[in-house]
């Protein structure tokens, strides 16, 4: 597996063009689309990938880690809409689920604090440990249970590390970790988003990289089309600005809190009505069992 | 893998109950066929892991398992046909191929017969069969970790004859991925592997696993297979306390008393473990493992093999690659697919019959095809385990059995 991406589940089951991808969802993104303009869903795609890594800093976990719950965010919104499934729960539970599947595990709790944190302005951040455990149960099904996520950091330490490329490692690296917030790691194999990065790295540093291309015998033309689709991310205000901050912009977070906010608060209400009539159901039969006791004694 | 969404309970029907461990539990089930006609219906084994807010979240053992065999697929592997949720009883269901027999039964039933010990070419084609399973896992990067008898399958007389007497290698529950490992393995779980088949290098403190520890319990479980007896059979030390992975001294000593105390020239490596200070000073000991599987007599390859997959200094044990090439593979009687002669002379795995209160969810079953009316019934009975309603599933259970 880890030696085949062919044969993996990633490749196999995952791996498709853009085109495909997009009609694939496109019923989808209609249904989003009557409550979500086209860049607020743009955003949402762009936005959580930062807010996971985010997130994964903040919780003490990796950026590869933080890379596959990216991938799983992506894989599930692919068949499933914006509007039915809160992203502010879906990211923090893909990362969950990630932590776990890279041997790594945080508790829900760890995760429910740093975003208790993390959510300090207008609206708090609404969900609680029941609900990451309920969502891993879904993440995981809509996943179809293929976990192993194979990421372009394996194949850059291998084509840059002690070879004439070092110097740019870590601008490759960090392009890397940017092609997260594109499709880019649904659409192509790991080892030619590394070379799009490396090659993207080489040139801003001035180096030959159409000699290095030639060397590496890799074939320009699906090159390119990764390269400008990574490109994509420093070209302001086409996909979304550079998001240091945690602001999904103050409309947008208004718009997803009004959408969850009722079914949210049903949920909880439920929740504590089962508690409750648990509760009953308990006393109810410690009560039956009782009277006979109590009955023999005066 | 196909991953249908249909409700367990229509594609599954439970028989009984195979297993039990701190995962969970696992079940005999049929599949339902679909369509009309009535075929053999095929078994499987279904791995109910405990409902997930039991603890954080789902089990990470069944995360393990799952995302592995997803990925696997190998004739002596088992095979993962499907994963299932209960979304009523937050539990998750691993659905596998069904083995009648298990090595640690096989041995067991052999044992019994005292002096019938298991045929040669039965053992040659299981460790055989064992090879080829381990040497596929750790071209694609995964250690077992957790090799011993109850963990090797072997499909019997259920299957047709030209899949009987196959090793399937299971239970990855403590299986890993070891390319560029994010933190030691030893940090999270300290402990793997039942000491009876953990190589040296672990029991003397060593902080990674390395392809070369199933390669020590595959030796381990060669001798086990001639013998019908544990090669080392150590005293467990109880973890408590702080110490998670206290040193397994009698484990250790075991070792040392039949492949002899190990030195430092034939180890080198044995100096930077922690646990060799302690045991430095133990008394020498010779080699004394031809005594103890005097079946394989020194000087024949069955012999030398054993001796290279249990070779003290795990970098130069045997690996699974070569022990495929070795010598005693090539010689007569050859390994086979079947592993078993004249046969399957094992019974069976026993499977206990499902206990209401104890059997929940899925598991819940009244008879054989019974009417889902009853089963509903038999479930509530199970979740409230009151006298009344236990009354209603015995003569619910009760007219079935007159009505059939």
């Amino acid at each position: 597996m880890a030696a085949n991406f062919w044969t993996s589940t990633h490749y196999v089951n995952w791996i498709r063009n853009a085109g495909t991808i997009q009609v694939e969802m496109n019923a989808l993104r209609i249904r989003d689309s009557e409550y979500f303009t086209e860049e607020e869903l743009i955003s949402l795609q762009v936005y959580f990938a930062q807010f996971i890594s985010t997130l994964a800093r903040k919780a003490g976990l990796r950026q590869r880690i933080a890379a596959t719950a990216t991938v799983y965010y992506k894989r599930f919104y692919m068949r499933s809409g914006f509007v039915d499934h809160d992203p502010r729960l879906v990211a923090p539970v893909a990362l969950y689920l990630a932590a776990k599947v890279e041997e790594h595990t945080v508790t829900a709790q760890k995760i429910i604090n740093q975003l208790n944190l993390m959510y300090k302005g207008e609206h708090s951040y609404p969900y609680v440990v029941a609900d990451i455990y309920d969502y891993e149960f879904m993440l995981i099904s809509e996943l179809d249970f293929d976990l192993v996520v194979f990421h372009p950091y394996r194949a850059l330490m291998r084509y840059c590390s002690g070879s004439p490329l070092n110097s740019i490692l870590r601008g490759a690296w960090a392009m890397v970790n940017d092609s997260y917030r594109t499709d880019v790691c649904m659409n192509y194999p790991p080892y030619l988003i590394a070379f799009a990065c490396i090659y993207m790295a080489g040139s801003l540093d001035n180096m030959d990289m159409d000699t290095w291309m030639e060397k590496m015998n890799i074939e320009p033309g699906e090159l390119s089309e990764v390269i400008r689709a990574i490109s994509s991310v420093y070209e302001p205000g086409k996909t979304g600005k550079e998001t240091s901050t945690l602001q999904l912009g103050e409309a947008l977070e208004g718009k997803i809190q009004a959408r969850f906010a009722d079914r949210q608060k049903r949920k909880q209400e439920e929740r504590q009505g089962k508690e409750r009539s648990m509760e009953q159901w308990l006393r109810k039969d410690k009560g039956a069992a009782e009277p006979s006791s109590k009955g023999s004694k005066p | 893998m196909t991953m249908l969404r249909k409700s367990l309970r229509d594609k599954y029907d439970p028989i009984g109950k195979i297993g039990e461990g701190t995962y969970g539990l696992v079940y005999k089930a049929q599949v339902i066929a679909e369509g009309e006609v009535a075929v053999a219906k095929r078994s499987v084994a279904v791995k109910k892991f405990k409902s997930f807010r039991s603890g954080d979240g789902i089990s990470p053992t069944a995360i393990r398992e799952i995302k592995l065999l997803r990925e696997l697929s190998h004739d002596y592997i088992v095979d993962l046909m499907d994963v299932m949720l209960d979304p009523d009883d937050k539990a998750l269901y691993l659905v596998f191929d069904y083995a009648d027999h298990d090595l640690l039964e096989m041995i067991r039933s052999n044992h019994a017969h005292q002096g019938a010990g298991m045929d040669p070419v039965t053992v040659k084609s299981l460790l055989w069969q064992i090879l080829q399973g381990i040497n596929y896992l750790h071209k694609n990067w995964v250690i077992h970790r957790d090799l011993k008898p109850s963990n090797i399958l072997v499909t019997g007389s259920d299957k047709p004859v030209e899949e009987q007497g196959c090793v399937k290698i299971a239970d990855f529950g403590l299986a890993r991925l070891f390319q560029a490992p994010l933190r030691p393995f030893t940090d999270v779980d300290s402990v793997v592997v039942t000491i009876w088949y953990r190589a040296p290098e672990l029991l003397l403190g060593a902080k990674h696993y390395t392809k070369a520890v199933d390669i020590w319990a595959i030796g381990c479980i060669f001798a086990e297979l001639i013998t019908s007896k544990p090669l080392f059979q150590g005293q467990e030390k109880i973890r408590k306390g702080e110490d998670r992975n206290p040193f397994q001294s009698d484990q250790v000593s075991q070792i040392f008393r039949i492949l002899g105390k190990p030195t430092q020239k034939e180890w080198p490596g044995i100096v930077d473990l922690q646990h060799w200070n302690e045991a430095q000073n133990w008394r020498e000991s010779k080699n004394i493992l031809h005594e103890r599987v005097p079946a394989l007599r020194p000087g024949t390859s069955g012999f030398d093999l054993l001796s290279k997959l249990l070779e003290y200094d795990p970098s130069k044990r045997i690996t699974a690659e070569q022990a495929l090439e070795h010598e005693f593979f090539r010689e007569e009687p050859l390994p086979k697919r079947c592993a078993l002669v004249n046969g399957d002379p094992y019974k069976p795995r026993p499977v206990t019959p499902l206990d209401p209160n104890k059997d929940t969810g899925w598991a819940t079953k009244v008879k054989k095809n019974g009417n889902r009316g009853a089963k509903s019934s038999a479930n509530l009975s199970s979740n409230l385990s009151s006298n009344l309603l236990e009354g209603k599933y015995a003569k619910a259970s009760k007219k079935l059995k007159t009505n059939h």
